[in-house]
């Protein structure tokens, strides 16, 4: 397969990945000066820390939702695993905090591999049911296994030989970085392609050469591994986790809300997504609790109904409104339209959608 | 002419329905193989299982004296077997372009082709479609769609080719410059396997022709050899009451297309000696 | 051997109910090929439904399915047409249906939250601790009158289905929505009576649910689950296919209690779910629900 990759030239869109190069390096130096700079205050500060991670989070949930198609009701199963992982390696061995959210998340990516190797051969909402099994028996387990996770109550990780909360802010940052990077990789580069391909036809993807099984295991192991190191990330952050938190429902909405209210398949909407979540979550929620899940719910009807691709898709509005059109295939990363994809109730899965079509016209 | 793909005793069998009987056939260097036979003959499903997508149940394919039956279909095609469908499957959401840039990444690896673009364009620029790279396979016409179906296939780099009905659906016109087109195909090396419906095309373009019905093979030979053929003869104009059998072809049972053909009607008016 | 039977009878009352919550899930993915993830949510409601006609009533739970059914029939179509109408349905839309019912079901879990709090409830009639003897083993009533209302709810169904104009006018869409509308079938209607009916159904399991166990607005996802698990393993359209997807269900999650902890055993449905898709990837019944 490396020789493959080797021999071929990685298809690069000139124009757009030089631009998108300099702002980049711009918005890292940016970020990483504007602590200092601005002196932002403890609370927006430490908040802004923690919003990094939820983008990287979010942002790795979208390369198996978005880039893939597979939307998985599940990550909490590799967020806790990775943070307790994470957590009992701090608590129990010397290593660096940098090692342990590497374990955590390897460790974490393995376990996706574990039970996503044979579910994703399911496509669709039966993956995603799977994945609610997935996340749900995992988070049986994790409560009952007191000696790994502390049980309900939780494990306290020890305070001093990590980074200080204000440290976090740029350990975040470089975290997210990195997992931009990998965002842009994966969705520019040949590889790409092929995952476009899966989720557009799996069996057509796999006639012309693609191998759906494999490239769709990358993918999870990716995923699985980056929520895994965020949730060794938030292990240290809060130097306290326990696992009805870590593992929760809730915990794998947030994934799936923050990757499609910032744009499901598009390359940088999720961490758009995050500092949406983070504001409802730290601003609004916290005068009415109470109202959580449901505000999240309207936003996802709201989402899917008028605008497929989010946050993201609201930009392309406006940036076609100032005359900037995006490629033909940009579309391609979010989810159908209606208006895209004819109305076809009884296709069989993948064939089909086009065959409404047929005929000369 | 050495034989590139050979199949060997090739059966195919869903539950009670022998779809595919005891098939065996090879196909030369550069060589155009036509495959007839009424609906529900078991062609497809022969395609299917050399392709390996569709594992047999007895019997293999080889391809150059390696196996490619009952691997998974993307390993075939990077031995150097590609198929399309008779119902496109273009990837909707991806322009023109990408969908060849998605064979030619994914393909047969082996000697370089030059940069993916250029490739792809040539490939485009070859089956005439150059002008509509950056269009979505939805604006394309059905004529259009088809071609894109074999160029995503050709740029795969496939030593053999399998084109199911391609021909079929078309106008006259259309069809006699896709004829053309899977004439040049051969000329530029790759060796082609075809199920058509529409005789003359399959019968213009052959070098020898196959005839499956009820999944065996009841005849083999020239174009010529082949129409003069009683088995064939009855197959196609003998026996009317054999319609309702048409929807069997197992692949494509449940898309709502599988039973309306375009050219499933045309089979039984179209005399094989056109 | 008198555990084992005890058990076993056990297993088969559990499953009338299984297959009366999956049977709603499994006609409304039949018909417009959208997996209704609010289904677990809709039995959430259902189940607060009777509670409410019980305790401000004094409505009976079971006297109270006609009246639930009728409501969330309405609910059903309501929803139909006011939402999934919108959506693309098959493959290509998949995802996205997936994701609106998920808002709506995160939504109705909160409003039964703001209505109800997050303590648990359950309706206790005045017969809740009678009990009935088969075999030589008491069981509780209720737990034999709801196995006895399932099967009657899903016979009722299916003969709706076989007999009934409209019935076969589902199925046919079921079939082949394209050719439907050729003959002349009103297919949107169908649509809209297909999601109201299955709704109906996630209602009678809400009200029999409610006289089972106890409920909290977060009830209903593995309710959920387990409709789908029953689905995977027993295909679709047909009621041995349920039947026997709810057989297999509630004899592994009764029967675990030999091999795995207690509290192990509400992942055991996800477990039979992930070793029928690894053994057999397209359900027991070579379903044709997973292509």
């Amino acid at each position: 397969m490396t020789t493959t990759a080797q021999s071929r030239r990685v298809r690069l869109p000139g124009w757009l990945s030089m631009r998108a190069l300099i702002i980049f390096v711009v918005a890292l130096v940016l970020l990483y000066l504007a602590p200092t700079v601005l002196g932002l205050g403890d609370y927006l500060h430490n908040i802004a820390g923690l919003t990094f991670m939820f983008m990287a989070a979010g942002l790795a949930w979208n390369w198996l939702g978005g880039y893939v198609g597979q939307i998985s009701f599940g990550h909490a199963a590799m967020f806790g695993t990775g943070g307790f992982v994470a957590a009992r390696l701090t608590i129990s061995s010397g290593l660096p905090f940098w090692a342990t959210w590497l374990i955590g998340g390897v460790v974490a990516g393995l376990y996706a591999l574990l039970w996503g190797h044979p579910t994703l051969r399911l496509r669709g909402p039966y993956f995603s049911i799977a994945t609610i099994g997935v996340g749900e028996a995992t988070r049986l387990v994790a409560t009952y296994w007191t000696d790994f996770t502390g049980g309900s109550s939780g494990l306290s990780l020890p305070i001093g030989n990590g980074p200080t909360k204000f440290q976090m802010y740029w350990y975040g940052l470089y975290l997210l970085a990195a997992v931009v990077v990998i965002s842009y990789w994966l969705r520019r580069s040949r590889i790409g392609l092929g995952l476009l391909a899966i989720k557009e036809d799996v069996e057509a993807a796999s006639d012309v050469g693609v191998n759906p099984t494999f490239y769709q295991d990358v993918v999870l192991f990716l995923s699985g591994t980056v929520v895994g190191v965020c949730g060794g990330f938030y292990a240290s952050y809060q130097a306290f986790i326990d696992p009805l938190d870590m593992f929760s429902f809730e915990r794998s909405i947030s994934f799936v809300l923050i990757g499609v209210i910032g744009g499901i398949g598009t390359i940088l909407g999720p961490a758009m997504g995050a500092v949406v979540y983070i504001v409802i979550q730290e601003f609004l929620l916290a005068s009415y609790p109470q109202l959580y899940l449901g505000l999240y719910g309207l936003l996802l009807i709201f989402v899917i109904l008028f605008e497929p691709l989010g946050l993201s898709g609201l930009l392309m509005r406006v940036g076609r409104r100032f005359g900037i059109r995006p490629s033909p295939s940009a579309a391609a990363g979010g989810m159908s339209s209606a208006a895209a994809v004819p109305d076809q109730p009884t296709a069989s899965v993948g064939a089909g959608s086009t065959d409404t079509k047929d005929g000369p016209r | 002419m050495s034989a590139l793909l050979v199949g060997e005793s090739v059966c195919k069998y869903f539950g009670g329905l022998r779809a595919v009987d005891d098939v065996s056939f090879t196909l030369g260097e550069g060589e155009i193989l036509g495959l007839i036979g009424p609906n529900g003959a078991g062609k497809t499903t022969l395609f299917s299982v050399a392709a390996g997508s569709v594992p047999a149940t007895r019997g293999r394919v080889l391809l150059d004296g390696k196996q490619v039956s009952g691997k998974s279909g993307h390993r075939s095609v990077h031995q150097g077997i590609c198929r399309t469908h008779q119902i496109v499957r273009p990837f909707a959401r991806l322009s023109v372009l990408d969908n060849v840039l998605v064979g030619h990444h994914y393909g047969r690896p082996g000697p370089g082709h030059g940069r993916p673009v250029d490739h792809a364009m040539g490939i485009l620029d070859f089956i005439g479609l150059a002008d509509r790279a950056h269009q979505l396979p939805g604006e394309l016409t059905l004529a259009g769609r088809k071609r894109l179906e074999v160029a995503r296939a050709l740029a795969t780099g496939p030593r053999v080719l399998l084109l199911d009905e391609v021909v079929a659906g078309l106008t006259p016109v259309e069809a006699q410059r896709f004829v053309e087109l899977i004439r040049q195909i051969r000329d530029r090396g790759t060796s082609i396997v075809m199920i058509e419906h529409v005789m003359h095309a399959v019968m213009g373009v052959s070098d020898r022709v196959m005839v499956l019905d009820h999944g065996r093979q009841i005849a083999e030979g020239t174009p010529e050899q082949v129409v003069k053929h009683p088995q064939v003869i009855e197959a196609y104009l003998g026996r009317d009451d054999d319609e309702p059998n048409d929807h069997d072809e197992p692949t494509h049972g449940d898309g709502p297309m599988g039973a309306g053909d375009p050219a499933s009607g045309q089979h039984a008016k179209e005399k094989p000696d056109a | 051997m008198g555990q084992v039977l005890a058990l076993a009878i056990s297993a088969v009352l559990l499953a009338g109910f299984y297959a009366s919550m999956a049977y709603g899930l499994g006609l409304i993915y039949g018909v417009l090929r959208v997996v209704n993830l609010a289904h677990g949510g809709m039995i959430m409601a259902s189940a607060y439904l009777s509670w409410v006609l019980f305790t401000r009533f004094n409505i009976d739970p079971y006297l109270a399915i006609p009246i639930v059914m009728v409501v969330f029939f309405v609910v059903g179509v309501a929803m139909y047409k006011g939402l999934v109408r919108f959506l693309p349905r098959g493959a290509a839309g998949g995802v996205q249906s997936l994701l609106l019912l998920f808002g709506v079901w995160l939504v109705i879990r909160n409003i039964a939250y703001l209505l109800f709090t997050g303590d648990d409830q359950a309706v206790r009639t005045s017969y809740s601790t009678a009990s009935i003897s088969i075999f030589g083993n008491s069981y509780s009533l209720n737990r034999v009158l709801v196995f006895v209302i399932s099967l009657v709810a899903v016979a009722v169904l299916q003969l709706w289905l076989s007999r009934t104009y409209t019935g076969k006018a589902v199925r046919a869409v079921t079939e082949n929505s394209g050719s439907s509308t050729l003959v002349g079938i009103d297919v949107e209607r169908v649509y809209a009576l297909t999601f109201g009916v299955g709704t109906a159904l996630a209602g009678l399991a809400g009200v029999l649910a409610s006289t089972l166990f106890a409920f909290n607005p977060s009830f209903g996802s593995g309710e959920l689950l387990k409709s789908f698990v029953i689905i995977v393993l027993g295909g679709l359209g047909s009621v041995v296919g349920i039947a026997v997807g709810a057989l297999v269900l509630s004899f592994a999650e009764i029967f675990a209690i030999y091999v795995v902890p207690s509290y192990l055993t509400a992942a055991v449905g996800f477990v039979l779910l992930v070793v029928v898709l690894v053994v057999r990837p397209s359900g027991l019944f070579g379903a044709k629900v997973l292509r």
